[in-house]
């Protein structure tokens, strides 16, 4: 009985062992994307690592609970829902474009490259919550409308469209910067 | 585009995806044959073409080496430490 006991205890151990090393190669893996989209929706490289530290450990807490199935889509969901928590609790001030471009990326002159690069960055930060983070999780990381209903919760069958009017939104705003699309 | 470049509306879904580099053979072919002969259209799509193309270089972002290492010996792993000491005993 006790050697039953203890066969289980370290079947457990192995278990649990498995467990924390996959939950550190998902967050190895998946850590670029989780701050790369942070940082796009929180437009501050500071409260962006907040936000991904925030995910993290709710992640953990929940990974019991993961089904194992599409991780990435698992973590930005918590992301999106930290990051909306956070507006929540953020003033204004701090989700200006004036934080942005001063913290948020250096911004050289006279390269012209890196100057409609910085317009886009701009454009992207002036568009409301909904729409950056269906540019972000479209156009910039590229994943699909299923993954992206289940992040946003917005239903299946309009995320395309819904996608397309974000980036209406987002070519009106260069064109209002001037760039030449 | 005036403002938008005013692309025909019955368009608009197969442009997108136009530059997105989805569409079907068959539709790819019906809307190069419009885009020939609508220039609304085709500068739409053009700007399409040029706005993904801008979005997609930001996947280079890359995560600063200091961010990532306080990000990898967060408060989470004491969670998980503390997690599966709980689970131990």
């Amino acid at each position: 009985m006790a050697s039953l006991a203890t066969n289980a205890n370290s079947a457990l151990t192995t278990a649990m062992v498995v467990d924390k090393s996959n939950f550190e190669a998902v967050i190895a893996r998946e850590l670029p994307v989780l701050y790369r989209v942070a940082l796009r929706l929180c437009l501050n490289p500071t409260v962006a690592e907040d936000v991904v530290g925030l995910t993290l450990v709710r992640a953990v807490g929940a990974w019991d609970r993961f089904d194992g199935q599409y991780e990435r889509s698992w973590l930005l969901t918590i992301l999106r829902r930290e990051y909306l928590a956070h507006i929540r609790r953020a003033s204004s001030s701090e989700l200006s474009l004036d934080s942005f471009t001063q913290d948020g990326v250096e911004i050289p002159s006279g390269d012209t490259n890196a100057t409609d690069k910085i317009d886009l960055e701009r454009a992207l930060a002036a568009l409301d919550d909904i729409d950056r983070t269906l540019i972000i999780l479209s156009d910039i990381e590229e994943m699909g409308a299923k993954e992206i209903s289940e992040i946003t919760g917005i239903y299946p069958a309009t995320v395309r469209t819904r996608i397309f009017r974000a980036r209406q939104r987002l070519r009106r705003i260069l064109l209002s910067f001037g760039e030449n699309l | 585009m005036s403002s938008q470049h005013d692309c025909c509306s019955h368009m608009t879904r197969f442009l997108h995806d136009e530059a997105e580099a989805k569409t079907p053979w068959l539709i790819s072919k019906y809307v190069q044959a419009h885009v020939a002969r609508c220039t609304p259209c085709r500068k739409t799509l053009e700007s399409l073409r040029r706005l993904l193309t801008g979005l997609k270089e930001f996947r280079q972002t890359p995560i600063p080496d200091d961010a990532k290492d306080r990000l990898m010996n967060g408060k989470w792993r004491g969670a998980l430490t503390d997690d599966a000491d709980t689970k131990g005993n």
